[in-house]
């Protein structure tokens, strides 16, 4: 008998643990050419904000060893066209997720707000790493009291949706973690692209972006993705976990699941190939027969230390 | 659907001062435009990480044409590949330059920018006039077919001048209905005012760090007169030279 992929998230139960993440999967179907985007467990869609954002200058890209920094600067069309080419990728997807950021805590809020009437959707990823214009550009995610206020009116605002809160990495404590589950988050997404930068010697500036740094994405981060989930999950043993950073196979995907995961985002390997998702999906059954797993949900956590 | 095509190099050599021409084998048939480019995976070990975009130069019964200059790591690994070696290719990707219909393109091309309007001219004969703007006849790549007018800055073979101001004189004749473009920014940048003072359609192929090369990573953006961004990848790399700032 063939293996149970399925992962049950509460809110809703994908059909195997592949998710292609947030940013690395375009605003709608974009990706419909290259997979059958029905294949990966659920799709999620690129960042979106209320207002249109035009995004930073280049280089926006920087290719380093095993990975990518990236300053896109949240590049986005706002909410009222985003909602306009939807309807391509919920007709094609199996399950959809809407990635959010606002620049004060009442976007965040208002956007939760309109999501919840649209069909089609099935939860929405509140993404905390980015600034807070309010108050000087202090990350929402750095900051516990915001990311729990955050989290609580986006849960008031979207009562018929999932609410997963994408943290930023996780450095020393579990703070963000616990605000995010304890004021009604049903999900966590353990966590975003991690602070870098290089420099150009062709420039004799750093990159990439205006400001000079990124987020570093790819396989280069996936060891520390690894620990993270694995003390996120040992901290709350509960807790429904995302993994997100640095998966690129499915063997990737099985070890995170092994280290405390329920399912694991795929986002810069896409990339490298637009049908990642698809073949991931594709290698899973005959991994996880081989390494003699049952399920999903048994294999969740197995690798940890007692 | 689309994806990576396996293909077997069978020609890589040196035509020029750090200028590689690369032919390769397509397993399948694909059917390419003018413009057009392609991601080709340097190494399966994914070391360099990303896919390196380059234009297609031209393709007929399973055998694409490559020209690239040597600027960095990628490049570099590639054109120390040996005939018979397999590389995957996803291609082809972006918007063509449009077909002639019977206008007459004057097509301009600086250095490495050759290879689309090699390829448009190999598809269009009758209908395209191509400069090739290089610094010295040494620059010229030492090609079977040299389908172009040369123009060197200092006059060591063809025309002598900078290829805008020998298109400049060219365009005096009303000989011409639209003018294409590829090549450095300044030279793009020269190609829009000459356009706008000829009162020409005119069409500029532009290059940008990719990651994706198929309109999902947005890393590719480029400046719009609009003061948006337009991905080069998907709505490029051929644009209208009004529509983008160069
Ligand atoms: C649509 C398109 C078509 C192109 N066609 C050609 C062609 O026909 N012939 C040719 O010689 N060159 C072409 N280029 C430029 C070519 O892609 C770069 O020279 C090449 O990627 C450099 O790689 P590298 O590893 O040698 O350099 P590195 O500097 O080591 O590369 C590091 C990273 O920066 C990127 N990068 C560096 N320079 C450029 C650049 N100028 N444009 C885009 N990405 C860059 C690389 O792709 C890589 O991701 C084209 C670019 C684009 C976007
Ligand atoms: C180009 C790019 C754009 C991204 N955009 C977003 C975004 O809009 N919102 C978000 O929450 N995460 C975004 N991310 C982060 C990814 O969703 C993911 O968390 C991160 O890249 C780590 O996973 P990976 O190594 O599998 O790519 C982006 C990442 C990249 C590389
Ligand atoms: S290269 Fe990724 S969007 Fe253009």
């Amino acid at each position: 008998m063939s293996a149970d992929l399925t992962v049950d998230l509460g809110f809703v139960t994908l059909s195997n643990p592949v998710i292609l993440a947030s940013g690395t999967a375009g605003h709608a179907d974009e990706l419909a050419p290259y997979m059958d985007l029905s294949i990966p467990g659920a799709i999620i869609t690129k960042g979106i904000s209320l207002r249109p954002r035009t995004g930073n200058p280049a280089p926006r890209i920087w290719e380093t060893s095993s990975g990518l920094i990236n300053s896109i600067g949240l590049e986005n069309p706002g909410i009222d066209v985003f909602l306009r080419s939807l309807p391509s990728l919920v007709s094609k997807a199996s399950v959809v997720g809407v990635n959010i950021f606002g620049e004060t805590v009442s976007e965040y809020a208002d956007l939760a707000r309109r999501l919840n009437e649209v069909d089609g959707i099935s939860f929405i990823e509140v993404n905390v790493s980015c600034p807070n214009v309010e108050k000087g550009g202090e990350h929402f995610g750095h900051n516990p009291d915001l990311v729990r206020e955050i989290t609580h009116l986006c849960r008031q605002a979207a009562p018929s949706k999932g609410i997963v809160v994408k943290v930023p990495p996780i450095i020393g404590g579990m703070d963000v973690c616990e605000a995010a589950l304890d004021s009604g988050a049903d999900a966590i997404t353990v966590s975003n692209t991690i602070p870098a930068a290089d420099v150009d010697l062709s420039s004799g500036r750093m990159v990439p972006g205006t400001a000079g740094r990124g987020g570093l994405s790819g396989p280069a981060v996936f060891p520390i993705t690894v620990n993270a989930v694995r003390q996120v999950r040992q901290a709350f043993p509960g807790a429904k976990i995302l993994a997100s950073g640095g998966a690129a196979g499915s063997k990737d995907v099985l070890k995170l699941i092994m280290a405390g995961a329920d399912a694991v985002q795929i986002g810069t390997v896409t990339f490298l190939d637009p049908a990642a998702g698809e073949r991931i999906v594709g290698e899973l059954p005959e991994l996880v027969e081989r390494l003699g797993i049952d399920s999903m949900s048994a294999a969740r956590g197995s690798a940890i230390p007692a | 659907m689309k994806t990576y095509h396996e293909c077997i190099v069978t020609s890589n050599q040196l035509v020029a001062p750090g200028i590689t021409f690369m032919e390769l084998y397509t397993l399948e048939s694909i059917a390419p435009k003018p413009g057009q480019f392609a991601m080709i995976r340097v190494a399966k070990t994914r070391d360099p990480f990303l896919a390196r975009p380059l234009s297609i130069m031209g393709y007929s019964s399973h055998t694409l044409k490559f020209l690239f200059r040597v600027t960095g790591r990628g490049t570099g690994l590639m054109s120390e590949i040996t005939n018979g070696y397999s590389l995957e290719v996803l291609m082809p990707l972006g918007n063509p330059f449009p077909e002639p219909q019977g206008r007459k393109i004057l097509a301009l091309a600086g250095g490495v920018g050759l290879p689309p309007l090699y390829y448009y001219k190999e598809e269009h004969p009758d209908e395209t006039t191509l400069l090739l703007g290089v610094k010295s006849a040494s620059a010229l790549p030492a090609l079977p077919a040299r389908p172009w007018i040369p123009v060197t800055e200092d006059g060591s073979a063809g025309l002598k001048g900078r290829v805008t101001d020998v298109a400049r004189q060219m365009l005096q004749s009303d000989e011409f209905d639209a003018i294409y473009a590829c090549g450095p920014l300044p030279m793009l940048a020269e190609v829009k005012r000459l356009g706008a003072e000829a009162g020409l359609p005119t069409l500029v192929s532009l290059e940008a760090r990719m990651a994706c090369g198929v309109g999902v990573c947005h890393g590719c953006a480029h400046p719009l007169t609009s003061g948006e961004y337009a991905k080069v990848c998907t709505h490029g790399p051929v644009f209208e030279a009004g529509e983008v700032v160069l």
